[in-house]
């Protein structure tokens, strides 16, 4: 590793952010930061960047994608899936010539429902905030 | 049940189905390549659980998703998107060009489609590290590359990246 | 299998024996009950009423108990062990909807928000009750029958702002008491992740928002449960989740009894379950589905409390976060 404090540092100021160098490594960089206006420039851009990826959030998969590829049998399958043959062991290279591709998300529904009732049932009375969870419901679309 | 205490395919698609897709999704770039990553790497995970070590399930999907995008970058034998001259020691333009303000609303969607625009060596080792929050060791492991060259993709993809991101 | 309940230490109201003169002192009949329900072996039949639209619905389950166990049952089962939440679909098994890990979920104190007023006895499935009326703004939205012995809910109803009837919840039959009562089998390791709690400084700042919202509501948790970030605010009595996912909203992918409707000029999908409302709507290129089991008007309320638009925009945060990083190595900049 070379400490002259003169040499740009270059990807080590990535190494720098990450938390990738020993103490050593760090002093010499922190010391050529000091005295170079162009690597504290690159510094500022190269962390705008890592902090862009790392603020972006976590992505969902098309409404009933998981859903499909795990239980082909659900009555509320799409078009095309229905007609699958049953079982966990159906190949998944089948079903994926079967998924639909959409360009939207959608709230699962039934999903948020249950994690909000679990939730609310947490902190309230449990007898009459969990029964509701066991009701017959059906959020067919 | 393949191996002890290994879990199958369908109880890591329940447990980490969007976190996969999430990944999926930030290497590829869409969701049609997304669904298809997705789905590839349930099939490796099929094959591969007699080899599952405990630890890090997050962790050991990102390198077979990873992997898996990588192979199939090279099967489509696409050359990665040129945007810089082939010149190691350069990063940044030496114009200040790229000191220019960000856009006024850098939706996520930007800054997906910068990363896209990213070669996918680089876009790859970005999104372990940036998106999974992998170690430099632990990328390094995953793609069979030195950590000097971790550090460096990384470097060069995330310049890239906000460049790419500058208002102009 | 016992567990260690902790929301006995987690509640702040006292317990003794409660005479109606008493009663009026202590001043949550919801934890009370809660308490109640921890201890006391029950068994029974429920009816639970619901309002879609204006259709009163009605079903019918079973619940049942012990040693800090609860088992409802319907056309599917809905388990409390604990603080853990779970429920079974039928050729589904098991799944883990809120880890014990977690808690219970925090709850602001009632009477901030509500008066709390003793109504005199009843009697329902047979036993005395205390029968207490919970106010908002002077108006009666909920009446609570809690039994006069061991303070087990055994009817709760609720009203909407002109009080008419919206949601009930009645034991038709109930035995209290057997403490022969075996609690019901806790089911083998469910498969489905459970949600983690987040620190806010975890959720990125573009979601954390708002801590307060209309009509006393405050935030009180954060959650994710794969791409999804809930948001859980609560006014004491009712808890609501706020859920945001990030994309573009296909209508024709919500629940198909939806009714459109819009609050605040703003277009939005209103469905009803047994449990509660909901209503989805989007901004920008942002979905928010907000759920409680609240009446409908006042769901609208708060949804329209709800902000669209960020205060600053993302670039601006960003920039503001890198700059700490950058001075962090840097000293002055």
């Amino acid at each position: 590793m070379n400490m002259n404090m003169n040499a740009h540092p270059g990807d080590l100021l990535s190494a720098l952010v990450d938390g990738a160098l020993t103490p050593a490594e760090e002093a010499g960089v922190r010391a050529h930061l000091e005295t170079c206006a162009d690597c504290r420039r690159e510094l500022r851009l190269i962390t705008e960047g890592r902090t862009l990826v790392r603020s972006l959030p976590p992505v969902d998969p098309p409404f009933g994608f998981f859903e499909r590829m795990l239980r082909p049998r659900q009555r509320w399958a799409r078009r095309g899936v229905a007609g699958l043959a049953a079982g966990a062991a159906a190949s998944v290279a089948v079903l994926a010539f079967a998924a639909p591709r959409e360009a939207n998300v959608a709230p699962h529904v039934a999903q948020l429902v249950d994690a909000h009732t679990a939730s609310a049932s947490t902190s309230g009375d449990p007898i009459s905030e969990i029964t509701p969870a066991a009701a017959p419901v059906s959020f067919k679309r | 049940m393949a191996g002890e205490g290994a879990p199958t395919w369908e109880e890591v698609a329940r447990s980490h189905g969007r976190f996969l897709y999430t990944v999926a999704y930030r290497l590829t770039g869409n969701r049609e390549d997304a669904q298809d990553l997705v789905q590839e790497v349930l099939l490796r995970v099929r094959r591969g659980l007699q080899t599952y070590e405990p630890g890090s399930m997050e962790g050991w999907l990102s390198r077979i998703a990873t992997n898996a995008f990588l192979d199939d970058v090279r099967r489509r034998k696409r050359r990665p998107e040129d945007l810089l001259p082939d010149d190691p020691d350069w990063v940044l333009p030496p114009t200040g060009a790229a000191d220019e303000a960000l856009a006024a609303e850098v939706l996520p969607d930007d800054i997906q489609a910068a990363l896209r625009r990213l070669p996918e060596d680089f876009r790859a080792a970005v999104v372990l590290c940036d998106v999974v929050g992998l170690s430099y060791q632990e990328i390094g492991d995953s793609l069979g590359i030195p950590v000097g060259t971790v550090r460096s993709r990384i470097h060069r993809g995330r310049a890239l990246l906000r460049q790419v991101l500058t208002l102009t | 299998m016992k567990r260690i309940v902790g929301l006995v230490a987690v509640a702040a109201v006292a317990i003794g024996p409660a005479p109606l003169a008493r009663a009026a002192a202590s001043r949550d009949p919801l934890d009370e009950a809660r308490q109640a329900a921890e201890k006391t072996p029950f068994s029974g039949s429920v009816t639970l009423q619901w309002r879609e639209a204006s259709v009163l619905h009605t079903d019918q389950l079973t619940v049942k108990g012990t040693h800090g166990t609860l088992l409802a049952q319907g056309q599917r089962s809905a388990m409390a062990v604990g603080t853990e939440r779970l429920v079974y679909n039928p050729g589904d098994g098991w799944q883990e909807l809120w880890p014990a890990g977690l808690g219970a979920a925090r709850r602001p104190n009632l009477e901030a928000t509500y008066d709390v007023r003793p109504a005199g006895s009843d009697r329902v499935a047979g036993y005395p009750t205390d029968a207490i009326d919970v106010l908002k703004a002077g108006v009666v939205r909920e009446r609570l029958d809690l039994e006069a012995t061991t303070k087990l809910l055994l009817r709760r109803q609720q009203y909407d702002g002109r009080g008419v009837l919206e949601r009930a919840f009645v034991f038709d039959q109930i035995q209290i008491g057997d403490v022969s009562m075996t609690a019901p089998t806790t089911p083998p390791a469910p498969k489905q992740a459970a949600p983690r709690a987040l620190s806010l400084s975890d959720v990125p700042a573009s979601e954390r928002e708002p801590s307060r919202l209309a009509a006393g509501y405050q935030r009180e948790g954060a959650y994710r449960q794969g791409g999804v970030v809930q948001l859980v605010y609560s006014d004491g009595l009712y808890d609501l989740s706020l859920f945001e996912q990030q994309g573009a909203l296909d209508p024709g992918d919500l629940p198909a009894q939806r009714r459109t409707t819009t609050f605040g000029g703003h277009p939005a999908w209103a469905f009803s379950w047994p449990g509660g409302e909901g209503i989805t709507w989007t901004g920008g290129r942002t979905v928010y589905t907000l759920m409680g089991d609240v009446p409908p008007d006042e769901l609208t309320t708060v949804a329209a409390s709800v902000p669209l638009h960020r205060s600053t925009s993302v670039a601006h945060r960003l920039r503001q976060a890198c700059r700490g990083l950058v001075e962090s190595f840097t000293g002055s900049f």
